[in-house]
């Protein structure tokens, strides 16, 4: 009698048509579900992954953007909502783990393409990788495609992430204690041409990247490379290579490391939540200024 | 083929219709259904490497043989005595040459000797699920040698060709029956062959059925495969400078995701096999209830700690032959039973630790009954047993640290990390093992309470407890549909 019941066996009193019953419920709590969200939405979520899906259905299944930003965890912390304040919408494309290549393959993906796109540098030379065909194999899952149409499917419908998602804007709001007014200084900036001789192996990514980046150019009129603050516990890859390649596809830079703004850091890398706040002002101001 | 693709939903409806809506000739109706599910089995098998099914069917066949001849009136035991020796030499084999030929080349040959002659033992496959069904085979001649000619129920000797040919057909299927093909549980003979007959679909325990499903789904899908994600950082150098908060609840989460994955997938085979009409054995009872390693290993994988304690432990003399000689039989069984996870020394060491512990509980008169009825009592006793079940779950958490960091070095590196407790806190990664750890916690604490509050509240509210549960089942369904990890391959497949 004190036995316990064991994983798996059947319990006594284990009612005949429960099997029915289950499912009867979990159709009831799916159709609640589907009515809370309604009212309740999720910008981020408990892993990096589920984080990407939250942008990637986002973009691709809500309305159109006539901006977007495409990047990697760096950019990610540049919410619409931040941009919103200024009055500009932005679609986030900054995937944890990944990077602009992704980003632009999915920003393709849409009939009714942006007219502008962000380019986050700091992912501008990674080559592909585990996490990019990790994400590709995702979006081609029957999962993602059924959840064009089931939006209570989708990755902002998590529970999971519309409870981490809560916690974080609570824990954010905790820490703005004021705004920034943005410092307008000389951030968008037409790079100089640069005298240094190429290496052999930055020789081989241009002849790669600068037809990519100018196909970008070519198909999106307004595209800008975006340099973000990174913080001290990372370096950036071949900052002068990036503004050799700026010049030589003839794309504009918006350069925040350029600001007076006292850029701050969650993890040494990451702009915590005030400074991506300062970032979009400094940005919405850049786009308009340059229309 | 994974169970949670939807290559395997389609693949599981053709079956399922196919086996149950068929309409079979009454009289071939078993005949009918076995071939369609072992054909289907090899399929499932086949599915991303088809010419590996080679193995299985060779290892089938092999034991199917040996079996035949253990049945025939004719066989003497001396006789007997060889087929078995034959088929434990050659499933052991083909277990060697697939699974450790590449590690022990390495291990005990010179490199220049095995390089020189072309020869690259990394380069052979590994057989899915090879450990499983050369377990299932052994045990299948073992339960036969046994009988001593007599057969077991279910697989009596044959007198006619068209029976011995029926016999192979029931002996195909109970080696390659999808569900529990490539991770278990591991089906000893004597639990199965008995249960091989014609099956209608009213037979079908659908409360069961779902239930398991469910709960099986719940934890593959939800728990591990989201833990999953947030445990990727127990790698090197991922953890060097980790908080040592994070350090100790990755620790945790890698833990309950091990569960999770092994338990689940077990759990989704017993529902499939309840859908075909078949019932396997229980794999998991609640482990991390344990109050020592010997209750552990009687509630973890029981499947396996059986076979180890029915077909090793008892062959090599058990408890019969004095103290020293069940200690090192204890290990050495732990010592096997760990290599058998995988082809690594690390499992090995992660085994004999087992064996170790097992050896000390054992000489101290650690009893491991895996029974709740200890938790009645005087408060100071109840405070004791949950410190044994802490204890337990810390000891057997440090050893899967050997499952996720192979390298020793590694290993201790990461202790030490832990130790030195560097100060910090990343809450991102917290709140996910928090997060999809609390099903396995209240899991088990629901096993804990279900003896007493639980069953008054059963006795006093039958209907209410009925809808209770019910309601719980549809929350972990509903999570299924909006809540599941990214896909992943189950942890145990390697093995």
């Amino acid at each position: 009698m004190d036995k316990i019941h064991s994983l798996g066996a059947s319990p006594p009193t284990f009612h005949k048509g429960s099997a029915t019953r289950i499912l009867t419920l979990a159709g009831l709590l799916l159709i609640l579900h589907s009515i809370a969200l309604k009212y309740l939405q999720a910008d981020f979520a408990e892993s990096n992954f589920q984080s990407n899906l939250v942008r990637i259905q986002s973009y691709l299944f809500g309305p159109h953007h006539d901006v977007v930003l495409a990047g990697s965890s760096i950019s990610g912390r540049l919410l619409p909502r931040y941009f919103a304040a200024h009055g500009v919408l932005v679609a986030n494309l900054g995937l944890d783990g990944s990077g602009v290549r992704v980003a632009m393959d999915i920003i393709r993906q849409r009939p009714d393409l942006p007219s502008t796109i962000l380019l986050e540098i700091y992912s501008l030379l990674r080559e592909p990788d585990t996490n990019d065909r990790i994400l590709q194999e995702a979006m081609r899952s029957p999962s993602f495609l059924l959840s064009r149409y089931l939006p209570v499917m989708r990755a902002a419908a998590r529970p999971s992430a519309l409870l981490y998602s809560k916690l974080k804007k609570y824990s954010d709001q905790l820490k703005v204690t004021s705004s920034f007014a943005p410092a307008l200084v000389k951030t968008l900036v037409q790079t100089e041409p640069t005298n240094r001789m190429l290496s052999v192996e930055d020789e081989a990514i241009e002849a790669d990247k600068a037809d990519w980046l100018a196909q970008i150019a070519f198909q999106f009129p307004k595209t800008y490379l975006l340099r973000i603050p990174t913080g001290p516990f990372s370096t950036p890859r071949k900052p002068d290579f990036i503004d050799h390649l700026a010049h030589k596809t003839n794309i504009p830079v918006i350069d925040l490391t350029l600001t007076s703004i006292p850029f701050t850091y969650t993890d040494g890398r990451h702009l915590d939540a005030v400074s991506a706040e300062a970032a979009c002002a400094v940005i919405t101001d850049q786009l308009r200024s340059h229309p | 083929m994974l169970f949670n693709s939807w290559t395997f939903l389609v693949f599981l409806l053709i079956t399922f219709g196919t086996y149950h809506f068929l309409p079979w000739p009454h009289d071939w109706r078993m005949i009918g259904q076995l071939s369609l599910l072992t054909v289907a089995s090899y399929v499932f098998y086949a599915w991303h490497t088809p010419w590996l099914v080679v193995v299985l069917a060779l290892s089938t066949w092999i034991n199917a043989w040996v079996t035949l001849q253990l049945v025939r009136r004719e066989t003497t035991p001396r006789r007997r005595k060889k087929w078995l020796l034959f088929a434990i030499v050659t499933n052991l084999g083909l277990l060697l040459f697939f699974k450790y030929a590449s590690l022990l080349v390495k291990t005990f040959l010179p490199h220049s000797l095995w390089s020189q002659a072309g020869l690259d033992f990394s380069q052979i496959p590994l057989p899915v699920g090879i450990s499983f069904f050369t377990f299932q085979g052994i045990s299948l001649v073992v339960d036969v040698y046994r009988s001593g000619g007599k057969g077991i129920p279910g697989l009596e000797p044959p007198s006619t060709f068209q029976e011995s040919g029926l016999l192979m057909l029931r002996m195909a299927f109970f080696k390659a029956f999808f569900p529990q093909l490539v991770a278990g549980p591991i089906v000893k003979a004597h639990e199965f062959m008995h249960q091989i007959a014609a099956k209608t679909f009213r037979q079908i325990d659908w409360n069961d059925a779902t239930r398991k499903l469910i709960l099986g789904f719940f934890l593959k899908m939800v728990v591990a495969d989201n833990l999953k994600e947030a445990t990727a950082s127990l790698s090197y150098p991922a953890f060097v400078g980790m908080p040592g908060i994070n350090l100790l609840f990755l620790l945790y989460g890698f833990s309950f995701q091990i569960f999770a994955d092994f338990a689940g997938y077990s759990l989704i085979a017993m529902g499939l096999a309840r859908l075909f009409g078949y019932e396997l054995p229980i794999n998991f009872n609640f482990p991390y209830l344990s109050q020592s390693i010997t209750e552990f290993w009687r509630r973890w994988h029981i499947s396996l700690s059986s076979w180890l304690r029915d077909y090793l432990y008892f062959s090599l003399g058990g408890n019969r032959l004095g103290s020293g000689r069940t200690y090192f039989n204890l290990i050495i069984v732990m010592l096997l039973g760990g290599l058998w996870h995988g082809a690594a020394w690390s499992y090995m060491v992660w085994g004999g630790v087992h064996g170790l512990f097992l050896a000390v509980e054992r000489f101290w008169g650690v009893k491991g009954a895996p029974s709740l009825e200890t938790w009645k009592g005087h408060p100071a006793r109840k405070i004791t047993k949950i410190l044994r079940i802490l204890l337990t779950f810390h000891l057997v958490s440090i050893l899967w640290l050997l499952f996720q960091l192979p390298k020793f070095g590694e290993a201790l590196l990461y202790l030490r990390e832990l130790l030195a407790w560097h100060p910090g806190l990343a809450p991102q990664a917290l709140f996910t093992i928090l997060l999809f750890s609390a099903p396995v916690i209240i899991y088990h604490l629901s096993a804990a309470l279900r003896p007493g509050m639980g069953a008054r509240f059963r006795e006093r509210n039958p209907a209410a407890a009925a809808f209770a549960r019910d309601f719980a089942y549809a929350g972990l369904l509903f999570s299924i549909i909006t809540n599941s990890g990214s896909t992943g391959t189950f942890i145990y497949f390697q093995f």
